[in-house]
């Protein structure tokens, strides 16, 4: 109801009744602009025929005055005329014998010289114009007849014509236009109003149960009945909501069905991701213990590396033990030397025990540590190692630079790079290997970096080194995850980052961490 | 035509003076003063006559004599209440006429100048001996201007007209026989000063190729004349009403526009003496110089 009420204020609407109106309004403007322009074709025509009439008549009552040279019946039948007929103006005659004569109601005259407006239309055989008289103020209709006698062109004959019943049958004309137009805005309205209703009721019609379908109400159905294409739009449109209102129903059930399924679905996903968070648990489990056997066996190795030379000296001590007792130089002087040598020997060793077991226990809690202090605690670490393959170490570091976090999974990280570093050198058989170490502030960001000269690392496997499990070692001596613990550690719990480049000489590591008591985090 | 009926126009007047009976005989005289047929006069008059009658309650009858006799002989045995003349025919039997006028009307293109005064025009640098074979004219139907004309020549050169001029043209109108001046189709013409002071509105340009040879003193009737027979009366009421109400009388006002004329004005006796001395003048010289 609403509808019917407001349909005027709609947007297509508006737009029909708007191009219907301006359509017409145009088409009746333009037919009549048409019919004034043949109005008054039609107008200048009668005066053409009335002013060719009258000029044919003086021409032909006149005839034998021309012949003649007459001009004072010329002038007399000129001034009767006038006399008769108010609208003619004036009359001019001009003749090759230059006695020009000009009849007006007001009187006549003689002139000899014809102006050059005249001569201009004189040049045409016959010709009409409407101009503006500057003697009588006005605009005139100016007829120019030839008047050809026999074997002679005797001269012109202009009738001036007052333009004073055409101007009066055009705005009677303009008038009438005018009111016909006024007229025919109201019924191009009404047309209009008519047709735009005619088109656009249906259409909202359509469009307001589109509408109410598209929000659900599937019920909606369009009552139009017409034998036109609308007619046919609204058939279509029921039938199509019937089809949909049926498809719903369909779909409902479907979906409730679907539904069913898909909780039970859920439940089994659920299940699933359990099951692959258990899996990635385990898998991370593995990994931790993957790492922390490749932590214990560099650990002894290391271990290892450092029990060389104490357990030489050990050796020798007792091998001189011997040595002395079969040259019978072995007295209590010299064993308790010996005793108290190995002893110092073992110390050593279970010292080296102690370091290594401290180095990999596992931080509980954080704690500000120095940079310099664990780079150097990690390179004691492995000092040995490099000795036993003669890889020399130049470090340059500052002494303040100080992190918070796990000092230990700090260290573990160098010692993790430091070993890399010697198996490049040694796999790649490199003559006087070398490893640099640098720390330094930059950008109010602790940097730490380790450089060696191993030849540097495959630009095609750069992108992968940090990733679990892959190595570019024997299976039997790389596992794969230090460098990826490595980042774990350097990324997750240090807030820091990690990646490597080639240098000049080999690859470098850099770590870059935020100073202890900056906001950068 | 025209002339026929301003005639009727003056004849309508006279009525009024006629007789003290109803019915009034008004005398219509046509003979020389136009070609046109007596239907349509009558019917001209019949328009004039019927307002007259209207207004005077007089029953107003017109005749047209078939001569000149049997309008003076009507006029004389008081047959006709009024006669409806021309100048010409007044003065050569104004002897017989003369002791029955009462009164006598005109009408004049000017109010103020009721009596006309002819001129003889001529082109710049023309004398009156300049004249002599050549072509000459006046008005038609107004004989007086040719009697003007007759006794310029008389007086002046002792010479008959006829004998005088090559060729004496009677024009249409007295503005054509001004144009023809102007045009060199004629050497001179009689026309009234009205007439010619009309032409020269018309074109100031006439002026400066014309010129006045001679001009009578002004004394003639413009057409014709309506002289009422003496002791005919009862229509004085409605003559005044023609003459100062007479915008108010259709047909009246009308024919008055028509003809440019002014006003329906009173010729006294005295005046017609005088144009018959004129006459006399001429016919004197006319007869003493018959032979030349």
């Amino acid at each position: 109801m609403m509808l019917q009420k407001n349909f005027f204020l709609t947007k297509i609407f508006r737009r029909i009744f708007i191009l219907f109106a301006l359509s017409i309004s145009l088409l009746v403007l333009v037919y009549s602009y048409a019919t004034i322009q043949m109005q008054k074709k039609s107008n200048l025509e009668v005066l053409h025929s009335k002013a060719s009439t009258l000029a044919n008549s003086i021409a032909l009552v006149c005839h034998d005055a021309m012949l003649k040279d007459d001009m004072s019946f010329i002038v007399e039948y000129d001034l009767n005329v006038l006399k008769r007929n108010k609208e003619v103006l004036e009359i001019i005659v001009t003749n090759t014998s230059n006695q020009n004569i000009k009849v007006s109601k007001k009187g006549w005259r003689l002139f000899s010289k014809v102006s050059q407006n005249l001569k201009k239309m004189q040049q045409s055989k016959e010709v009409y114009t409407i101009r503006y008289s500057e003697e009588l103020q006005q605009n005139v209709f100016h007829y120019v007849y030839p008047v050809k006698l026999p074997g002679v062109d005797w001269g012109y004959i202009h009738i001036i014509y007052s333009l004073e019943s055409y101007n009066a049958a055009l705005d009677s004309m303009y008038r009438s236009t005018a009111a016909l137009l006024g007229v025919l805005f109201f019924v191009t309205l009404f047309i209009s109003y008519i047709i735009s209703k005619e088109i656009a009721l249906p259409i909202l019609k359509l469009s307001k149960a589109a509408e109410d379908v598209a929000s659900g109400k599937l019920e909606v159905r369009v009552d139009i009945k017409r034998d036109d294409e609308i007619g046919e739009l609204a058939k279509n449109f029921n039938e199509m909501v019937n089809k949909l209102e049926h498809s719903h129903e369909e779909l409902e059930s479907l979906v409730f069905q679907r539904t069913r399924e898909l909780e039970h679905l859920n439940k089994d996903l659920d299940n699933k991701i359990k099951e692959a968070i258990m899996e990635n648990s385990k898998k991370e489990q593995m990994l931790i213990q993957q790492s922390r056997l490749a932590a214990m066996g560099e650990m002894i190795g290391n271990i290892a590396h450092q029990w060389r030379q104490p357990l030489n000296a050990l050796g020798l001590v007792i091998q001189n033990i011997y040595y002395a007792y079969e040259s019978d130089t072995l007295d209590k002087e010299h064993l308790e030397r010996s005793m108290q040598k190995s002893k110092k020997l073992t110390e050593l060793m279970s010292k080296t025990i102690d370091d290594f077991r401290n180095f990999f226990r596992p931080d509980k809690t954080t704690e500000v540590f120095s940079i310099a202090e664990r780079i150097e605690n990690a390179l004691d670490l492995i000092s040995a190692s490099y000795k036993s393959h003669n890889i020399e170490v130049e470090s340059s570091l500052d002494a303040s630079l100080k992190a918070s976090g796990y000092p230990n999974e700090f260290s573990q990280v160098l010692l993790n790079i430091f070993t890399n570093a010697k198996d490049i050198l040694i796999t790649n058989h490199i003559q006087n290997p070398k490893v640099w170490v640098r720390s330094f502030l930059n950008k109010n960001k602790i940097v730490v970096e380790i450089e060696d000269n191993g030849g540097g690392i495959d630009p095609q496997i750069m992108d992968k080194i940090f990733e679990p499990y892959f190595t570019t070692k024997d299976k039997n001596v790389g596992t794969g995850i230090g460098l990826y613990m490595s980042k774990m550690i350097i990324e997750n719990n240090m807030g820091g980052t990690i990646y490597a480049y080639n240098g000049k000489y080999g690859a470098i590591f850099r770590i870059e961490m935020p100073q202890e008591g900056s906001n950068d985090e | 035509m025209k002339s026929k009926i301003v005639l009727s126009l003056l004849l309508c007047f006279s009525i009024v003076n006629a007789s003290e009976s109803k019915t009034k005989i008004v005398a219509f005289y046509t003979k020389n003063i136009a070609k046109v047929s007596d239907r349509d006069v009558s019917i001209a008059i019949d328009k004039i006559l019927e307002s007259g009658s209207k207004e005077s309650g007089l029953n107003l009858v017109e005749v047209f004599p078939k001569n000149i006799d049997i309008l003076l002989k009507g006029f004389e045995n008081n047959q006709y209440a009024l006669i409806t003349i021309n100048t010409y025919d007044c003065m050569q039997y104004y002897e017989r006429i003369r002791p029955y006028i009462g009164k006598v009307w005109t009408i004049a293109k000017d109010k103020t100048k009721p009596k006309e005064r002819y001129l003889l025009l001529v082109r710049k640098g023309t004398q009156i001996s300049d004249l002599v074979d050549k072509k000459v004219g006046y008005v038609r139907f107004n004989e007086m201007q040719r009697v003007y004309l007759e006794y310029v020549v008389l007086s002046s050169m002792h010479m008959n007209s006829e004998i005088y001029f090559k060729h004496i043209i009677r024009f249409a109108t007295g503005s054509k026989a001004i144009l023809q001046l102007f045009f060199h189709q004629v050497d001179g013409v009689v026309v009234s000063e009205n007439t010619y002071k009309t032409a020269l509105e018309l074109n100031p340009q006439l002026a400066q190729n014309l010129t006045i040879l001679t001009s009578s003193e002004a004394m003639f009737p413009s057409i014709g004349l309506t002289i009422s027979r003496k002791g005919e009366k009862g229509i004085e009421a409605l003559y005044k009403r023609f003459v100062k109400d007479k915008e108010d009388i259709k047909n009246l006002s009308n024919i008055l526009m028509l003809y440019k004329a002014e006003a329906i004005v009173g010729f006294s006796q005295k005046d017609l003496d005088a144009v018959y001395s004129f006459y006399q003048a001429y016919s004197r010289m006319k007869e003493e110089y018959s032979g030349f």
